[in-house]
């Protein structure tokens, strides 16, 4: 298990390299697609960085829907994320650039709220799942 | 036949801008000065190692920084090599029309309302195929000694689908070299790329400029890019002949660079001052099959018209660029074609060369001729007239005729 | 000076519709999916499994004397006989220097085994370290024979040249999935500007090979709708999941009319017009204003001097991707203006896939034969349609239209985009 300062440079750094930025420049509440100007290819590479980087295989739901399917909630409508979910999103993202969806945020507009969180998050449950698992097998033998 | 240039179109085409990048050197000047000291780009290569092949030796473009030439440096990572070349020989062209991005005076915004293409700036570039990054399939394949790889797809698949890069389809379609120009620039005009052998940048020349003749463009970024030193590449050419070499030929080397020309609609470029290089008078293009009993066919009839386009005397030459250095039969073809064409022996005209310099960059290599060609009208020092030869491995030809005043 | 017309007076085609002109067309007016499971290599490790393939016993006749060239070799080349046969070109002596050949090619044209045997010879020697050497051995003795010419798309053209015994010009354009519009919209030019009378023009490919479809695959392309062939491709659909692979070769005759009415050649359609773009954006995400296919558009109803509003029809690039279809749709409506509420769009990949390079050649004979017919084949799978997909796509049923002007656009990865207009001859 990896401590969380750790992880989160790492991604920065992957995140870097796959979108030629300064990994200083990267805030976590960045949003990849308008901070950062990723594109749809970008993500592609980013995954296959991230693989590559912590010897893990994931697809791309696992890896982005998890800033929106976290905690069990179903926070989206056919509209886009409902209220509730609004409020826990802004929560949980306080540093994110809320003002940019006055509108509300619609289904299309998802992937605009990844940022380096979103992976590093994902990776933190992964990493946490697996110690468990580990420790239940080692308590079984 | 087809009648003469001037009584088809009242649009001319000039050339204000060159970019070029090959073993010489990274730019235009730096490679005409190697030219003029007699030096060779050829050496061992470093790119990969050939010591499995006949030809160890290319003539490979060296210390080449992309970052020097991309605006939007994130798509460095998936720009392979020829189009890395491509880019910074495009930018070089403009800037050296004095029309770069930071000049300005082109109009790189898409109206959506606007109805008028006169102002667009179109990009059309000659390449070759690509090397499918056979390394970084080799480590995604992994160990495989029974080389299951090669028969049983499923195996394949699964190593492949999670052991490559994703984006490796976009880094090997070729026509990447001239998108990645436009997305580099801002070049919303006609973009193309073609892909005819060895013939290929000077068809994207003449095409280019026919485009221009027709009101298509005004401007037109036009070469050829190609970076052929790889072992497929090399595999190929070996196992076609193309290293055998003959007793009286330098043996078949080769080089991998990129040139680029502004074409440019001649009053335009007049309008505002720019600096005129040359001008364009006749291209065409014809197939022979390059083993029949006639193989120089094929120019011969490419170079009649270009004459006739230029309305020009086969007499009246400072220059003819030859195609063919390295294989005997092109060779042959080539000299017999001039000699048909222009009703002499082959020693008697002003024949230049520049493959034993800079290696045959094959898909870039009629665009990079003529950037060199031109350099040498230049030096002249008078106006000069000249034409330009293409020669595909299958007897495609090509000939592009251009002067200077 | 008169400009000089550009008329088609011949087609052939290899879809996996099949090789027949005329039942290619009642197959596409019937509505019917070449969609199923992949049969050429087994693609049980795949996330898509499915792809519109030219059966294996068609494929085995495409001119089997030009194996060694590979399958985009023997596609075009089966496709140029057929058109050259159609036209009736070659019935009277022709002046072979005036006949050109352009096809557009470019991808796909290695063999699987030779590069990747060899791959795994050169990485499997030394743990993990790749050796040059090993992997030259491996595939100088691997290589089947014409490598270089098979490696290279700029044999393709020359290949039919020399069947044929044409002397005039050849080339080959890759501009991606939009090749084959620009091969029509280049070799129209070529007669116009009088470079040759007659050109055999159009477009080939086949990326159903292994590492064709995986590369594909890993772009997140593809639709994954394994248990549903037959409705995978759903262009404009609000369900669509990205496209079908679909493989063949489309070829046509251009022809300068005086030259096609002198030998008494019947005449499909004219070529009025055509415009090539590019988006200048991005390498695959269209730009969001659809710059690219508007200004594409826009050029080739200039080039044919006419106004947006005489278009009836538009053979749309319609690929069942999420943001290819909406954008199209959005430019469609930014050049037709009003006009885009009562001109009908149809996809043709909603029934062969999409086959890429050759699309657009063969969706330029789809939309020859539609001017030609007066007839409009449907775009089928549309059954929930996207709120941002708003014209009349002519969903599942075909329809008979008066057509005097019709459009097919293709776009590329990378941005190019390529716009044909063709015209109802009317002499």
């Amino acid at each position: 298990m990896m401590d969380a300062e750790n992880l989160q440079q790492r991604v920065v750094s992957v995140v870097a390299a796959a979108l030629d930025r300064n990994p200083s420049e990267i805030q976590p509440g960045h949003s990849l697609i308008d901070d950062l100007g990723a594109e749809s290819i970008d993500f592609l590479d980013i995954r296959f960085r991230i693989e590559t980087e912590f010897k893990i295989k994931v697809t791309d739901e696992e890896l982005w829907e998890g800033t929106l399917y976290a905690e069990g909630t179903e926070l989206i409508s056919e509209q886009g994320i409902t209220a509730e979910g609004m409020e826990l999103l802004k929560r949980r993202m306080n540093d994110f650039r809320w003002e940019r969806f006055p509108n509300g945020i619609s289904k299309g507009d998802l992937p605009r709220l990844i940022t380096t969180r979103t992976i590093v998050d994902y990776l933190k449950r992964r990493f946490e799942k697996e110690t468990v698992a580990k420790k239940c097998s080692a308590e079984e033998l | 036949m087809r009648p003469a240039k001037n009584e088809m179109s009242s649009r001319r085409v000039a050339v204000t801008g060159i970019g070029l990048l090959t073993a010489l050197g990274n730019d235009l000047n730096s490679c005409w000065e190697a030219i003029r000291q007699g030096r060779s780009g050829i050496s061992r290569t470093k790119l990969f190692d050939a010591s499995g092949f006949r030809q160890r030796s290319a003539a490979e473009v060296k210390n080449f920084e992309p970052r020097n030439y991309f605006r939007f440096t994130k798509l460095i990572k998936i720009a392979d090599r020829k189009t890395r070349l491509a880019v910074a020989a495009a930018t070089m062209a403009l800037d050296d029309a004095g029309l770069g991005i930071n000049n300005q005076p082109l109009d790189r915004t898409f109206r959506a309302e606007s109805s008028t293409h006169s102002e667009s700036l179109g990009v059309l570039m000659g390449t070759g195929a690509s090397d499918l990054d056979v390394k970084d399939m080799a480590r995604a394949i992994g160990e495989d000694p029974e080389l299951r790889s090669a028969f049983d797809v499923s195996f394949f698949a699964s190593k492949v689908l999670s052991g490559i890069n994703p984006l490796w389809l976009l880094i090997n379609l070729p026509n990447m070299v001239s998108t990645h120009i436009a997305i580099q620039i801002g070049a919303h005009g006609p973009n193309s790329t073609i892909m005819t052998d060895w013939i290929a940048a000077a068809q994207a020349v003449g095409e280019a400029a026919a485009l221009i003749e027709a009101g298509e463009a005004d401007l037109m970024l036009a070469g050829g890019a190609d970076s052929s030193v790889y072992a497929l590449a090399f595999a190929s050419c070996q196992q076609a002949g193309l290293f055998d070499g003959s007793a009286d030929l330098p043996p078949f080397t080769i080089g991998e660079g990129a040139a680029v020309l502004l074409l440019e609609e001649r009053d335009r470029a007049l309008e505002r001052g720019g600096r005129i290089y040359a001008e364009l008078n006749g291209y065409s293009c014809a197939s022979f099959p390059v083993n029949s009993p006639e193989p120089g066919s094929a120019l011969e009839a490419a170079l009649e018209d270009v004459l006739q386009q230029a309305g020009w005397h086969a007499a009246n030459l400072d220059a003819i660029c030859c195609a063919s250095v390295f294989s005997e039969r092109h060779r042959n073809a080539e000299r017999a074609a001039l000699e048909k064409a222009f009703h002499s022996r082959a020693g008697t005209l002003p024949l230049v060369e520049y493959k034993s310099a800079v290696g045959h960059t094959l898909a870039a290599s009629g665009a990079v001729d003529l950037a060199l060609l031109l350099k040498h009208l230049h030096a002249i020092g008078k106006p000069a007239r000249a034409v330009c030869n293409s020669l595909g491995y299958l007897g495609q030809a090509a000939a592009v005729a251009v002067s200077v005043n | 000076m008169q400009r000089r017309r550009v008329v088609i007076t011949g087609m052939g085609l290899v879809t996996p519709l099949g090789l027949e002109l005329d039942s290619f067309w009642d197959h596409l007016i019937a509505g019917r999916s070449a969609v199923r499971r992949i049969e050429r290599f087994d693609p049980s490790s795949y996330p898509t499994r499915i792809a519109a393939e030219v059966s294996g016993s068609l494929l085995e006749d495409c001119a089997p004397d030009l194996r060694d060239y590979g399958t985009i070799a023997r596609f075009a080349a089966t496709a140029a006989a057929t058109a050259i046969e159609d036209s009736c070109l070659l019935s009277k002596p022709a002046d072979r220097s005036r006949i050109g050949v352009l096809v557009a090619a470019g991808l796909g044209s290695y063999d699987h085994e030779e590069v990747f045997a060899s791959c795994a010879s050169a990485g499997s020697r030394r743990a993990g370290e790749f050796d040059w050497e090993t992997f030259a051995k491996a595939v100088l003795q691997r290589l089947k024979s014409r490598s270089l010419e098979r490696r290279s798309p700029g044999t393709v053209p020359s290949l039919i040249a020399h069947r044929h015994g044409f002397e005039g010009p050849v080339m080959t354009v890759m501009t991606a999935c939009a090749a084959g519009a620009q091969a029509l919209g280049d070799a129209a030019r070529w007669i116009r500007s009088g470079l040759a009378d007659v050109v055999v023009a159009g477009g080939s490919d086949s990326e159903l090979y292994p590492m064709g479809l995986a590369s594909f695959c890993m772009l997140g392309a593809l639709s994954t709708s394994n248990h549903d062939p037959t409705g995978a491709s759903r262009p404009f659909d609000a369900r669509r999941d990205g496209f079908v692979i679909g493989e063949g070769a489309g070829i046509s005759i251009l022809e300068e009319r005086s030259h096609a009415l002198k030998r008494g050649a019947r005449i499909y359609a004219e070529v009025a017009g055509f415009g090539s773009a590019c988006d200048a954006y991005r390498v695959t995400d269209p730009h969001p204003l659809g710059t690219g296919a508007v200004l594409s558009m826009r050029r080739a109803l200039k080039d044919a001097s006419i106004a947006a509003g005489e278009v009836q029809y538009i053979n749309a690039h319609g690929t069942s991707t999420q943001a290819n279809d909406r954008i199209e749709t959005f430019a469609i409506k930014n050049v037709l203006g009003d006009a885009a509420k009562k001109v009908a769009v149809s996809s043709t990949k909603s029934m062969i896939g999409h086959l890429t390079v050759a699309a657009g050649a063969v969706e330029a004979i789809t939309t020859a034969l539609t001017l030609f017919h007066q007839q409009i084949h449907p775009t089928i799978n549309l059954c929930d349609p996207d709120p941002d997909c708003d014209l009349d796509y002519v969903p599942n049923r075909p329809r008979i239209a008066e057509i005097r002007h019709a459009l097919s656009n293709s776009f590329g990865f990378g941005g190019q985009c390529a716009s044909l207009l063709l015209r109802r001859y009317e002499g």
